[in-house]
Formats: structure tokens, sequence, C-alpha cells
């Protein structure tokens, strides 16, 4: 349903001696219909900028993105504008994402005001129903953004972006800031709506039993690049990386990656530097390849 | 008492003796019955109501609980860092001093020196226009009275022993030269550089990635045979990786507090079971209802509008049961 081709993001910053920051390095995903994908990676790898890409936030340097088929990439602002309806954000710090002066109705009423969909007398019964659905009470809907918790708050962020009646939702580390017990009842909230309303999800976060627990596929991505996609990656983890990653859940082990962002300069494969299955080959850029239904970016695979 | 009791060198004085003979000889730091009250305008807020807990020589203890527990109200009481308009009540025997007895200049040669305090946010707890290896060495300068020459000599040691190399040239740097990871091991360092023996540390992991929470972990795991920790915390992974004993805290009260392995394992209080079950490995199953107001905590056991095995006898307040060497708030162990 949603798909981004070789899409790059390149930052560039000062204006004599430009510096260049490759945030996304040629990725290719894919979300299907009613189905989750997990995108996990550590911070800096790129995973925010990859959702954002994909929702055309911002503009690739180069890659297109596909809705339904359609090029997002080479359309008008004007007909852009509907087809964002379908594709909403819930970012990963909810008490920045709504406007602290504004009371939660009209934060959630926003998106409905602005696409015109429903008028003045039928807002309220839309607002009511999507309240429900996320579990807040009416009386919520009259406060300002400081007077919710956490969990709350996230809840309202989530009304907001499921008003438009959305196809895919990016979910930026909904949960990253909140408590275990609150995390697990806005992540059964997700999946129920999902569910509800046939969506499909980019869940991107940094928590690896969190992406386990919920998602479909999952995605791994350092340095700018994905570097394994599959089912029950956590199970058997092919990619040198991931398995690091796996293997750091039960915390035994030190990791002894710094920063993910000078890697991405690295000419050959990204991870050449902590690899402990490097050879000399490792020193071309690696191809993604298929193992057991799996796409894995090694040379160890090929 | 409260904050504004006048210091006198006599009680204090009387409260050294008798106090060093009634507590344990392992127990550092002794909290009993310890109250901490915001009194608002219309509003009582009770943020730590009724806690007693035990903090051994070279122990690491867990406290954990949700946002808004009181846990790290009860850290920072600890330090006594609250502003003048809190009440608190009961007693935190550290070393034998009764810690809200004392007087500021006395409670500032215990800052730092004795019990340190390494703050939840590394980003905004360093100053940015004061470089590293200054910031570190000021606890030594202040307490050990050594010179900045000898002091930054020392930094260089103790930056060297935390993995942030190279530790000559990073002294010279500002907070926004490091990363995220070196900003909280430089907090760690800090804390740790005039050899205290209970350190305090606020959330040490959160907002921290799992990579990254490993080396968090790692150099926790360096400085827990020397010293106490008292490790605040929401993150139970961390907490099961570090911590001898855990003490679970809900809506003020302490509710649980037992061995590391046994809360893992066969937790007791259903708050512990619920809180548990709510991880991603394990379930995934959120606690239903919502963390209870501290204006207005539910009566009897607080935790009863969300229990599954509440019945009317949770109506009335449960005290803290003791069960071979562990303790439960919780009728179904009465």
């Amino acid at each position: 349903m949603l798909r981004g081709v070789s899409l790059h993001k390149v930052f560039e910053s000062g204006l004599i001696s430009k510096r260049r920051i490759i945030a996304v390095d040629g990725v290719s995903i894919e979300v299907k219909e009613r189905e989750t994908l997990a995108l996990v990676g550590e911070s800096g790898s790129g995973k925010s900028t990859l959702g954002r890409l994909l929702l055309m936030l911002i503009k690739p340097t180069s890659g297109k993105v596909f809705f339904d088929n359609l090029n997002l990439t080479e359309m008008k602002t004007k007909e852009f504008r509907k087809i964002r309806q379908k594709m909403q954000l819930i970012p990963q710090h909810p008490e920045d994402a709504l406007d602290p002066r504004w009371k939660i109705y009209d934060s959630i009423a926003e998106p409905l005001r602005i696409h015109k969909l429903v008028g003045k007398n039928e807002e309220k019964e839309v607002i009511y129903g999507l309240v429900e659905m996320v579990g807040l009470q009416e009386e919520h809907l009259s406060r300002y953004p400081h007077e919710l918790s956490g969990g709350e708050l996230q809840r309202a962020v989530i009304a907001r972006a499921i008003a438009l009646n959305p196809k895919f939702i990016v979910c930026d580390e909904p949960t990253s800031m909140l408590d275990v017990s609150v995390q697990a009842a806005i992540i059964n909230l997700l999946m129920e709506l999902q569910h509800k309303l046939g969506l499909s999800y980019l869940f991107i976060t940094h928590d690896l039993e969190v992406a386990n627990a919920i998602a479909n596929r999952m995605a791994v991505m350092y340095a700018g690049q994905i570097v394994e996609e599959g089912t029950k990656i956590l199970d058997e983890p092919l990619h040198p990386y991931t398995r690091m990653l796996v293997e750091s859940l039960n915390m035994n082990v030190g990791l002894k990656v710094e920063d993910t962002r000078q890697n991405a300069e690295q000419t050959g494969c990204k991870f050449y530097n902590f690899c402990s299955d490097r050879t000399n080959g490792c020193l071309k850029p690696p191809e993604m390849v298929r193992v057991n239904g799996r796409k894995v970016k090694c040379h160890l695979y090929y | 008492m409260s904050w504004q009791v006048p210091y006198i060198v006599n009680t204090f004085l009387i409260n050294m003796t008798q106090i060093r003979e009634i507590c344990s000889a392992d127990s550092l730091l002794k909290i009993n019955n310890l109250h901490v009250h915001f009194v608002l305008e219309n509003a009582v807020v009770r943020a730590v109501d009724e806690v007693s807990m035990e903090v051994h020589e070279n122990e690491t203890v867990a406290l954990i609980g949700e946002s808004g527990s009181g846990k790290s109200i009860l850290g920072m009481t600890i330090l006594r860092l609250l502003p003048e308009n809190v009440r608190v009540d009961g007693k935190m025997l550290f070393n034998g001093f009764n810690l809200l007895d004392l007087a500021e200049d006395e409670l500032r040669r215990i800052r730092g020196k004795e019990i340190a305090w390494i703050p939840q946010n590394p980003a905004t707890s360093l100053n940015p226009v004061l470089k590293v290896g200054i910031q570190i060495a000021e606890p030594m300068e202040v307490h050990l009275k050594i010179d900045r020459k000898s002091a930054m000599q020392r930094v260089v040691n103790l930056l060297k022993f935390f993995d942030i190399s190279p530790a000559e040239k990073r002294i010279n740097e500002y907070p926004h030269q490091y990363s995220g990871g070196m900003k909280q091991r430089a907090l760690v360092a800090m804390g740790t550089s005039t050899k205290p023996k209970l350190v305090i540390a606020d959330e040490p992991t959160k907002g921290v990635d799992v990579s990254k929470k490993i080396r968090v972990a790692e150099i926790f795991r360096k400085i827990k045979e020397k010293l106490s920790i008292l490790i605040i915390t929401h993150d139970l992974s961390f907490a099961e990786k570090l911590a001898d004993r855990i003490a679970v805290m809900y809506c003020g009260q302490i509710v649980e507090i037992c061995s590391a392995e046994q809360f893992f394992g066969e937790p007791m209080h259903p708050y512990s079971k619920a809180l548990l079950d709510s991880l991603p490995s394990r379930g995934l199953k959120p606690i239903k209802g919502s963390s209870p107001s501290m204006v207005n905590p539910p009566k009897g056991c607080r935790f009863h509008p969300r229990c599954k095995n509440a019945t009317s006898r949770c109506l009335k307040e449960p005290p803290l049961f003791e069960l071979n060497g562990n303790a439960v708030r919780c009728w179904l162990y009465a």
C-alpha cells in the first residue's frame, strides 16, 4: 500500500564548507495493507527521518514514495493535500504535539476543520465518538494539555490522528516516554484500532521487545540503511548487527558501538568497524540478499 | 519534625550517640515512617506516605514505580533537596545521623561527600558553559580540599575508568561535545569522585537506547562493589540486572520490598504482578484503571480499585507485613 523506493536523504549545513549528514541511504521499504511493520534501530540511525520521508513531511534528496500506486514525489501540493488525510503521524512527544493554549477538543477538531469534512453540528458527535474510541472521557476535552497525564495525552494525539479516517499511520516511538503499564495500555489501544479501522502502521521504536510483541514484520536500521528485514527476527537474527542487538537484550554483552552517525560516511559495509565476522570483502558495499524469506544486507549470506 | 526546626547542637549530639546504638551495624541508610507532604492552598499532596526502608552497606536497591508514585521525591528527600514549604515527618538515619535534624551547613558536608546524587537528565544537568573536567573536579576540590591541578589529574583517571577517551582531551571539552551516553558517564564520574558511601541515581536510563543502556548498566556494575546504590527507575529490565533488592512504590507508599530474584520470579503484591505482566516480554497486559490521585488517595489499600484480588477487607489499610525478610503491604499475606 505504501512503498518507498531507494530513498536518500542528505542534510547539509554550513554555507562555505558544507557538512553533509547522510540520514537515509538508499532505503526501499513497503508497508502492506493492515500490516504493522516495526522499524527498529538506535537513536541516530535515521529511523525517524525515514518515517517522515514516507509521509512526505520532508522531501527526499532522491527516491520515490508511492501510496496506493500514486507517486507522491511527483504530485502537486494541491492534489497531495487530499491524500495527506490518509497518512498520519503519532509523534514521540505528545506534550509537544498539542498546542498548550488549545483545549484538547480543539486540537482533535483541527484536522476535521481544515479538511472541512463535517459541519459544525456533526463535529461534536464525531469528536465524542473518537474520544470514546481511544478511551478518554468527555471531561478531558475541555482541559488543556498540561492537565493531562502522559498516557492521556498520547490517547488525545491518537484520537487526532484517526480523526480523518487514515489508512496509514507512522507511530514514531509512541511509548518511549511512558511507564511500562501505560505503554501496555497504549499499545493495546493501537492494536485494537488497527483491527477496527483497518490501519497500517509503521511502528518506529528502539525497544526490540515492543517491536516483537506487536509487529508482523520487522526492519532493522543501522546508519541510514536497512540491514535486515523479515519476520521472527528476534528468534534467529542473521545480520551481525541484529545479532548484537538481540544479545544486548539480556544486557550481558557490552556493545561497543558509539555513534552511528560517523559510520554513515564509511564506504563498504557500515558496520565494518564493529563487526566480529568482518573480512576484506566487507570493504565493498553489501547488497540486499534474500535468505529464507528474509532480506539481509551482509556479505556472509552471499 | 519539620524542616523549620532550628538546629540545636545538643540535640544533634544526643541523637548521634543514641541512634548509633539503635541502628543495626550493616544498615547505611534507614528510613523510618517517612511522610513528605506538599501543603497547597486548598489541598495536601501526600507524595510520600509512611515509608520505611533500609539500604545496607555495599548493597544496590532499586526503587521502582510508575511516574508520579513519589519515588523521585523520596530520593530528593534523602538529600533534602526539596523546597522549604514541604512538610517532612519521620526519621532518616544515615550512618547513625538523622538527616532531617541536620542544619544546612552540616548537610552540605554530607551532600556530594557521603551521599551523591546522580540526576535524571544528563543533557540539562551539566553546566553548558563550563568545561566538563572542571565540573567533575569541583566536588573533589570542595570536599577533599585538594587543589585544581591534582583534582584534574584524578578526573583524567576517572574518565579513563569510565571509558571516556581520550581522557586528557575530553576534560577540556564542553558538555555539547559529549554524546548523551558520555554525559551520563561523566555525571556518574562526578558523583563517585569523592568516594561517597551512598549514590542515589534518578532514572539513569531514561531516554537511553538499548545498546547505550548496557553501557550505563556496565558502569553501575563497576561501581556497585564499592558502595551502596539506590537506583530510582521504572525500567524493570535495568533493575533486574543490577539490584540486590527491589522496593516497589505505589501512590506514595512502599507496597513490596524483596530480593531481586523473588521479585522477578515470584512477586507477592498484586501490583508487582500486574506491573511485570505489562512488560512486552510478559504479555503486554495493561493495569486497568489509572494511577490514583495523591490528594485523595483511595481509602484502605491504595491499589484496591485496580486490583484483581480485592475484597471487602481491602477497604481497611493494610500494614507492611514481614515475611522471611521480605515485606509486602497486602491483606493476602496477613
